[in-house]
């Protein structure tokens, strides 16, 4: 083994913990991001409201697990129809007004996030909570020489299956090439004789879904709290657009990038003896990213 | 101009002028915070609007300006001019650094640079405690003279006309930009950008002069938004803050100046009257509020009116 | 409603009969009032009297604040509706957690609302914000939890009283247990990176020190508001040997991050933890904790479960509300409402007179909080107060924090 082998597998020893929690953190926001990314590269939307599905979803699943006795499973499905249905009630709001500039938009979907962070504390209080993991998760599990919590093993290992999915769904399939050629040109997919508007509305509705279902999965790791969904959907903005806008790939590799910023980034600025530089670690990665390449990681 | 616009004008003026005599200490104390929001929102409006650049990070140099002028009156001179004068300069400063880097990108990418940048001035003035104090803020800044006293920006009302001239002058200087010969290369840069670009004008430099415009009266908004309470924090330049100037611009109407200004009283008393309705769930109404006007006022709320005044003149 | 179970105080006596003067005013006209009630005679009096809650009503931090105006309120509603002998009338001013909106409402409740004090004020920067405004307004101002040190020493003013803690009383207390129970070696310090976490960061090294003890390396700060990971922080601790760790956290979701945290990696094999309440309060959030808050020790001024007649009051009327328990933070607005209620009685109602006010809120002396005897020092504005130790444990119903000992009577040093 070569001096530098030695040094990488000693680097990732030392910060076993840090990697795994940043590609955990980045898993959640990659799923948020997915619907965040699509609903603006096909509908041309930049939906402020996504962070809103995201907190419906965490207090749905708190709700269901720990005051229904739901099985955390089960609550994960549930909100993954819940989720639909709330894309359903966007895609009618946002409807009137999509051919209306990008800030009209924002306006619109600002309100919504109003409304929704309001209606949240009326029916579940401002109080603190948490979502209480499934049982076979509760411990930590013994990896490489390393415990590390099960719990998000498990989200990182969804996150993925749900990134091969997509890249699947997008590279081998009809529907794939629809989605790809209508982020590239609504109007000659809609020549081509496709129903772009369905298109359009089957994606709002799995881009809600999969945010209400990060918000289930992501309540055992960002807690159940009425500005939780602030947080998340900066995130997720910030990894759309360092991606590049409707890139999925992009958005995989910005999560990806943005989790290690925020754990390993600030782990190293520890040892390192930079620990003023924490807290600029995810704008100023951001901005470094965007200064280098105006358009995002995979944008054109 | 027609007449009855001059007339519109002038009554307008009139009545700002005469607004301490008739209406109370509060509401007094209200108008003055909306004229100097109002500035910094019609200061984004030259981005937003004129030069189709849309800014998520305005909050970050309305801070900036903030500062400069705090720590100006703590450590230095109590001299409100030295204040805004030195706020704007050194807002304009940061503009240029920053915006040599922004005007690069576009669109949404442009509003998440601007967003990075203002985050980054707002978690520079969040930890670095020893010249902000961190998220205390800054405090006991003495009152901000005029020609060597003090006793002409202590009482409300005489700060009120104080922030009066300050607003009109900056407004004014705004609206020279947009009116003049680089205010329409501008409004050509956003309309397409390559053909300006073919006519020989010098793109990225129009769009960074524009940024550093935009940002100095921000700065200079800032500074008057820290001579009034005597205060400033982190929370003044918050994302927050950007967000209530594009929701301000949007609600009053997009390219008109006025709209930014109007769009931000609109937005104080709006949620001054709902917040003594709801106490705490005057978001939930905001937020009505916000999706009404989307659906109702396309073009905000000048639009509005210049239906309602066409409607009228047919 | 009967004051009977309000007493333990030093001038029950004057209390009782106060407190029936309030009913009794209700009760008969106003003109045979005046002739048996001689305090109350002043025209003022019987006006209601205009009380600001001046707190963050709205927005992700809302659920402390509001528990404050339902401590403040209870002992109000306990009290016959009255405080002073005068009927009380509230006025919601929300400030956003944003000193600029907080300066406003201000403005709004002494020039609109007319509003007679000003009761609440959660968060340290609203505080500096609004201290200027009210000082120049001259509107007499009960803080409950806003701690800024320097609120109590340069920036203290006549008008503005706190009936809670400076950050430097959250700190102090734990100094000298860690060095008698951990060591004089082997304690480092995590806080969150703002005024509140700083100072009493620095407050709490300094009592280490002094105590003989010496501190693993300097304080280790997480970034404020939002800290996405708290691994590498408390693993630094652990790297430097640490046996314990005191720890200031952002309250909420950042608590319940850093504790789950510190379980999940199992710092808790490594050190033990410690330090302020918002760690571990309220209810909800140790909920949350779960197992993983088990044995942390913490600091407070008050637990439900002290049996003194004035906590068992406040017990009973906040049950009244159907919520639960009352938090830590409802208990410091009804002890805002207590001192008022001290004052006032002082000054027989009457406001208008501000210097006689003020001087009232500065020789109220002693008196049974739910939390135990307290008194208001006139130097610095701040209680002065006794402060317990508590360890987290599971019970059959679930969390709970019993009070374990006591560490001391605590005061704010002033300049």
């Amino acid at each position: 083994m070569t001096a530098a082998a030695v040094l990488a597998a000693n680097f990732f020893d030392q910060n076993f913990s840090s990697i795994l929690n940043g590609v955990a953190l980045g898993m959640l926001i990659f799923i948020l991001a997915i619907g965040l990314s699509l609903i603006f590269g096909l509908l041309d939307v930049l939906n402020l409201a996504h962070g809103s599905l995201y907190l419906l979803g965490t207090y749905l699943g708190y709700s269901l697990v720990e005051h229904h006795g739901v099985p955390f499973i089960a609550a994960a499905a549930i909100s993954i129809v819940f989720g639909m249905g709330l894309g359903f009630v966007l895609a009618l709001a946002v409807w009137p007004i999509r051919d209306r500039g990008h800030l009209d938009q924002v306006l619109l979907t600002l309100g919504l996030f109003f409304i929704v962070a309001d209606l949240v504390t009326i029916i579940w209080g401002r109080d603190f909570h948490t979502i209480t993991p499934p049982g076979f998760l509760l411990q930590s599990k013994q990896i490489l020489g390393h415990y590390y919590p099960s719990y998000r093993l498990a989200v990182i290992v969804i996150g993925l299956v749900i990134a091969l999915v997509t890249y699947l769904v997008f590279e081998r399939t009809q529907l794939g090439a629809i989605l790809r050629a209508a982020v590239e040109d609504r109007a000659m997919v809609g020549a081509l004789g496709y129903n772009v508007n369905a298109v359009m509305l089957w994606v709002l509705l799995a881009g809600a879904a999969l945010a209400t279902f990060a918000g289930v999965i992501g309540g055992p790791i960002e807690q159940v709290t009425p500005g939780v969904g602030n947080d998340v959907l900066l995130l997720a903005l910030i990894v759309v657009v360092v991606g590049g806008l409707g890139s999925i790939p992009g958005a995989f590799v910005a999560s990806l990038i943005i989790g290690q910023a925020e754990s390993l980034g600030v782990a190293l600025g520890q040892q390192y003896g930079l620990p003023q530089a924490a807290p600029f670690a995810l704008f100023g990665a951001m901005a470094l990213i965007l200064i280098a390449r105006p358009a995002g990681l995979f944008g054109k | 101009m027609t007449r009855t616009g001059i007339a519109v004008r002038l009554a307008a003026l009139a009545l700002l002028v005469a607004a301490p005599v008739v209406l109370d200490t509060y509401r007094t104390f209200l108008l003055t915070e909306i004229l100097i929001f109002g500035l910094f929102a019609a200061s984004l409006d030259l981005l937003l609007g004129y030069s189709g650049l849309p800014s998520l990070g305005h909050g970050g140099y309305f801070g900036v300006g903030a500062y400069a002028a705090g720590l100006l009156a703590l450590h230095a001179t109590t001299n409100a001019f030295a204040q805004i004068l030195v706020a704007t300069g050194v807002a304009a400063g940061f503009a240029i650094v920053t915006g040599v880097f922004a005007v690069r990108s576009r669109g949404v990418y442009f509003l998440m640079l601007t967003l990075a940048f203002g985050q980054l001035l707002w978690v520079l003035a969040l930890n670095w405690s020893s010249l902000t104090g961190g998220s205390n803020g800054i405090f006991g800044i003495p009152v901000a003279t005029l020609a060597g006293s003090s006793r002409w920006l202590a009482a409300g009302d005489h700060f009120y006309w104080y922030t009066l001239c300050s607003f009109l002058v900056g407004y004014a200087l705004l609206k020279l930009v947009v009116l003049s010969p680089f205010g329409r290369a501008l409004a050509g840069i956003r309309e397409n950008e390559a053909r300006m670009g073919s006519l020989g004008y010098n793109v990225p430099l129009y769009k960074l002069a524009a940024f550093t415009i935009a940002c100095s009266i921000a700065g200079y908004a800032g500074a008057l938004a820290c001579q009034q309470p005597k205060y400033f924090s982190p929370d003044g330049m918050s994302f927050d803050v950007s967000a209530v100037a594009i929701v301000a611009i949007v609600i009053g109407g997009q390219r008109t100046l006025i709209g930014a200004v109007l769009g931000s009283a609109f937005y104080y008393v709006v949620r001054d009257q709902l917040s003594d309705l709801l106490s705490s769930h005057w978001e939930l109404a905001l937020g009505l509020v916000f999706v009404l006007v989307v659906y109702l006022l396309p073009d905000g709320l000048v639009g509005g009116a210049r239906r309602l005044q066409r409607r009228f003149a047919r | 409603m009967s004051d009977d179970g309000t007493s333990g105080s030093l001038d029950r006596r004057e209390f009782l009969k106060r407190a029936g003067a309030g009913v009794a005013v209700a009760s008969l006209p106003l003109a045979t009032a005046s002739r048996s009630w001689a305090g109350l005679t002043r025209k003022t009096a019987t006006k209601p009297l205009r009380i600001g809650n001046l707190l963050t009503l709205s927005g992700p931090n809302s659920a402390p604040p509001i528990d404050v105006k339902r401590g403040f309120v209870a002992y109000v509603l306990a009290h016959g509706h009255r405080l002073g002998g005068r009927r009380v009338q509230f006025f919601d001013a929300d400030d956003g957690n944003n000193p600029a909106t907080a300066i406003q409402q201000v403005q709004k409740l002494v020039n609109e609302n007319q509003v007679d004090v000003i009761e609440g004020i959660f968060f340290s920067s609203v505080l500096l914000g609004v201290r200027d405004t009210i000082d120049q307004l001259k509107v007499p101002t009960v803080v409950a939890n806003a701690a800024a040190n320097a609120l109590s020493r340069d920036r203290k003013s006549d008008y503005i009283w706190r009936t809670s803690y400076s950050n430097y009383q959250l700190g102090v207390p734990l100094g000298p247990w860690a060095a008698q129970k951990i060591g004089k070696s082997g304690v480092a310090v995590i806080s969150a990176n703002y005024a509140a976490g700083q100072e009493s960061a620095a407050a709490f090294k300094d009592a280490y020190e002094k105590a003989g003890g010496s501190l693993s390396g300097g304080i280790i700060f997480t970034p404020f508001p939002v800290t996405p990971d708290y691994q590498p922080y408390l693993q630094q601790a652990a790297d430097r040997g640490a046996k314990g760790v005191w720890a200031f956290t952002a309250g909420g979701g950042e608590a319940i991050k850093f504790v789950k945290t510190y379980k999940q990696f199992g710092f808790d094999k490594q050190f033990q933890l410690f330090g302020s309440n918002n760690m571990t309060d309220p209810q909800s959030v140790l909920d949350s904790e779960a197992d993983a808050a088990l044995g942390i020790r913490t600091t407070a001024n008050w637990a439900p479960t002290l049996k003194n007649k004035e906590n068992v009051l406040f017990l009973k009327q906040y049950d009244k509300y159907g919520i639960g328990e009352p938090s830590a933070f409802a208990e410091l607005g009804y002890v805002a409402a207590q001192v008022l209620d001290l004052a006032l009685r002082k000054v027989h109602g009457d406001t208008t007179n501000k210097a006689r006010f003020i001087k009232a809120m500065a020789s109220v002396g002693a008196w049974q909080s739910p939390g135990g005897k307290v008194r208001m020092d006139p130097t610095t504005h701040n209680l002065i107060e006794p402060v317990y130790l508590r360890n987290v444990v599971k019970t059959g119903s679930g969390y709970n924090q019993p009070l374990i000992s006591t560490l001391g009577v605590y005061k704010e040093p002033g300049a």
